[in-house]
């Protein structure tokens, strides 16, 4: 008897393969458990796309703090205009977002900056990444620093999340042959402070 | 296709590496801020502008400098309970935040909290599972996390 039953389950078991299977939502399903009042769907699109965005925005910004203001803002205006944005495309358009949160904080720091006077704090972009410990990647963290915050963004996009330009034109808004152009003048900048000399 | 030169995909790998938030309730105080400001805009919808600006000004010009923040008592007779905390949107709904402690009668719990002048939402949890609203206050009009809250006016 217990063979018999150790068979049945086996059977069962079989029989359930290729039906039952641990697949997480998707962004579109997510967005719309959310428009039904589900709230709670939102902290697992806050969960999935928290790391990417708080990285983007601390290369972008510099600092860990503004960046996550930045991205907390980001968050809560995505989730304000949840019933605008495309469901399956719900990280193109938290990124539009949190780039344009980024974009604005940096200026209201620099704005800042000026209005306080010659006061020398250190580089305007210094990440005090928690891994920089050593010189090359201090190095790195500089180089990115001295970009041109539009220079800064496309090569983040581009080499550190893996856009394709097609993603990229939808989160800037800027033309592929603009963005090829930003990416390009980012590298050549890069290899200058970084490449062999 | 050409492959990446040596610094390019150096510096790529560095800036890829993830970075933590400096505290690691991050999430959580990302889904806080969604919800509270999701309560608040239902709450200027119910009011209507108008009422919520003006609401707003006599809220900002009542202040006293120097005394911005009003000590709320709060209260709550729960005989059985072992623990009770106070949760709301002043702190984040943290049951952590505000542990309640044995009032001088039988079965009374309470606690203190000074908080600016405004419209606050509050509850209490008992036994970390059971929540209720102040019986002695009016019940907010939404429930954001589909339990019923309490609503209190400081000024």
């Amino acid at each position: 008897m217990p063979e018999n039953v150790t068979q049945r389950l086996v059977c069962d078991l079989s029989r359930l393969d290729g039906v039952i299977r641990p697949v997480a939502p998707t962004d579109g399903e997510l967005v719309a458990r959310i428009g039904q009042g589900e709230i709670d769907a939102f902290d697992i699109l806050v969960a999935r796309y928290r790391p990417r965005s708080l990285r983007f925005a601390t290369h972008f910004l510099g600092a860990k703090e503004d960046a996550e203001e930045a991205v907390q803002d980001a968050f809560v205006r995505a989730f304000r205009g949840l019933g605008r944005a495309a469901p399956d495309r719900f990280g193109a358009y938290l990124y539009r977002i949190l780039l344009n949160r980024c974009r604005t904080l940096a200026t209201r720091r620099l704005w800042w900056r000026r209005l306080a006077g010659p006061i020398d704090d250190g580089p305007d972009i210094g990440v005090p990444h928690p891994a920089a410990a050593d010189a090359a990647r201090d190095e790195i963290d500089q180089a990115l620093a001295q970009l041109k915050p539009e220079y800064r963004e496309a090569f983040l996009l581009k080499h550190v999340d893996d856009m394709s330009y097609d993603e990229m034109q939808q989160i800037t808004g800027k033309s592929i042959p603009a963005l090829k152009m930003r990416v390009s003048r980012a590298c050549e900048s890069l290899r200058q402070i970084l490449g062999p000399s | 296709m050409t492959a990446e030169p040596a610094w390019l995909v150096q510096t790529a790998a560095h800036l890829r590496t993830p970075i933590e938030p400096r505290s690691d309730g991050y999430d959580r105080q990302i889904g806080a801020a969604v919800r509270r400001d999701r309560s608040v805009r239902r709450t200027r919808r119910r009011l209507g502008l108008g009422a919520f600006v003006l609401a707003s000004l006599v809220a900002f010009w009542g202040r006293t400098p120097g005394a911005a923040r009003t000590t709320v008592e709060f209260e709550i007779d729960a005989p059985t309970a072992d623990r009770v905390s106070l949760v709301g949107d002043f702190n984040n709904w943290d049951q952590a935040a505000v542990p309640m402690r044995r009032g001088t009668r039988p079965g009374q719990w309470q606690t203190t909290v000074p908080l600016p002048n405004g419209w606050y939402r509050y509850a209490f949890l008992v036994d970390k599972s059971v929540w209720i609203a102040d019986p002695a206050k009016s019940i907010a009009p939404d429930a954001d996390f589909g339990q019923p809250t309490s609503l209190l006016v400081v000024e």
